[in-house]
Order: structure tokens, then sequence, then C-alpha cells
């Protein structure tokens, strides 16, 4: 799997994960999903797009390092 | 004493199922990236300065030998001939041109390597808290999920004589099982979950 492709699965894994997190919170509405969503779904959701930023930016020094010493 | 709300006993498994995807591919993605940077720079450092530094060998031959030749052609110039010595002095610059391609190219590797060296070290703060998170077996996201999981189904099974959850029914009810924090002791939870909670069925 090249980066793209990883990126793109990671992208993707996560807008899953956000999109069920809202289903399954309409029908789970206790203080303890609140406490899971303050402690794993919005952790996730925080860090994967922070490190989405991170994976683009390397990406693209990737490519261009590739391209500017071929 | 606080009261668990959850009208869709699978949704649970149904967001279990979506986290584990999500640590999968989570983990896949940081595998990927950690690879391809591997390779971009292993082919920086090994094969690409080995690659430009025979063209400058080669070219440093080209230029000799191009030299030499335009040297030779004038050498044929009289009174009454001028030699065309055009084509010569295009290959000498050829040559002089493709040792300093491969000079650049040579300073850009050292350039890129750095600049590729200063990502990568932006990149392992939030890839290094993403893998910490999705990290263990199983992930500590679903490892919660396991207890709650656990839990509604033993306060289930107490229900069960009462208030009997068939296949095929729906299964939309109020279930009391969650009420410990997800910081407590994972057995905790699942020990007596119907003594911590209070059941209303729906």
């Amino acid at each position: 799997m090249d980066l793209g492709t990883g990126t793109a699965r990671l992208a993707r894994g996560l807008k899953n994960l956000s999109a069920t997190w809202e289903e399954v919170k309409e029908s789970w509405t206790d203080r303890v999903a609140q406490e899971y969503e303050e402690r794993h779904i919005l952790i996730f959701e925080e860090i994967a797009r922070a490190t989405l930023r991170e994976m683009s930016r390397l990406g693209a020094v990737l490519q261009q390092a590739q391209q500017e010493c071929s | 004493m606080s009261q668990a709300k959850l009208s869709r006993v699978d949704a649970l498994e149904q967001l279990k199922a979506a986290v584990a995807a999500f640590v999968d591919d989570a983990k896949m993605a940081l595998g990927s990236v950690e690879m391809e940077t591997r390779r971009v720079v292993d082919r920086l450092n090994r094969e690409q300065p080995f690659y430009w530094l025979q063209q400058i060998k080669a070219g440093r031959d080209e230029f000799a030998e191009a030299k030499a030749s335009l040297a030779r052609k004038r050498l044929q110039k009289t009174d009454n001939y001028i030699p065309d010595t055009s084509e010569e002095e295009k290959a000498v610059r050829r040559a002089v041109a493709k040792i300093e391609n491969a000079e650049r190219k040579l300073e850009a590797i050292k350039v890129w390597t750095r600049r590729i060296e200063q990502s990568w070290n932006d990149y392992q703060g939030p890839s290094g808290q993403l893998a910490d998170v999705v990290g263990g077996t199983p992930a500590r996201a679903i490892a919660d999920l396991n207890r709650l999981i656990k839990a509604v189904d033993a306060y289930l099974q107490v229900q069960a004589p009462t208030a009997p959850l068939e296949a095929g029914d729906e299964p939309y009810r109020e279930a009391a099982s969650m009420a410990r924090p997800l910081t407590e002791a994972p057995e905790s939870a699942a020990e007596n979950p119907s003594d911590e909670a209070e059941a209303k069925e729906a």
C-alpha cells in the first residue's frame, strides 16, 4: 500500500467512524456514552485529523523530493 | 445512581465494528507512510548519490573527449580553410551541462533529505499519538466497548425470565447496564450490572 492509499484509508476510516458514532449516539444517550465520546471518539477525530494533515505534507515533500532528485 | 440509556442493544456492537475498522485503517495507514518514507529516504541516500556520481564521472569523460575532438578540429585550420567546430563545441557544452546537472542533483539530495527529515519529525507528533490510541490488543476504545457489551449482556440475561428478548424482536428498550464510568476497573462493571443500574422497560 502506498502513502496515498494509506492516507485515503485513514480518511475513510475516520469518516465511517464519525458517521457511525452520530448514528449510535441517537440510541445511546447516557453519561457513559458522553464519557466514551470524550475519551475515545473525540480523541480519535482530533488526532486522526492532525495526522492526516501531516501525512499530506509529508507525502507532498516525498513526491517533490523524488522529482527534484531523479 | 445514574441510569444508562441504550435504546438499541446492537448499537454497541455496531460501534465496536466501526472502531475496530478505524483501528485497522489507522494501523495500515501509519505502516504505509512509514514504509513509503523509508523507501524514498533509502533511495535518496543510497541509489541516487551513486547514480549522480556515475553521471559526473561519465560527464567528465565526455568533456575530455569533446575537448580533444574540438582541439583536433581546430588544428585543421589553415590560411584557406576554417573548420566548422560547431558540433564539437556543442558536445563540450553538453558534457558541461551533464556535469552541472549531476552536481545540482547531488546538492538537491542533501536539501531534500533535510526537508524529509523535518517533515518526518513534524509527522511524528500526531502519528505517535494515533499509534498510541489505536495500539494495544485490543485497543482501549474496543476494550471499553467489550466491557460495556458484557455488562449489557449480563443485564439482559438477568431480565430474561420477565422480559424475554426473542430473535426477531425489535430490541428497542432502555437498558440500565452501564452505570459505572469507563474509568473504573474492567471487571467491576460486569460483576453485577443489574445491581448498579435501574432498568426501565421501554
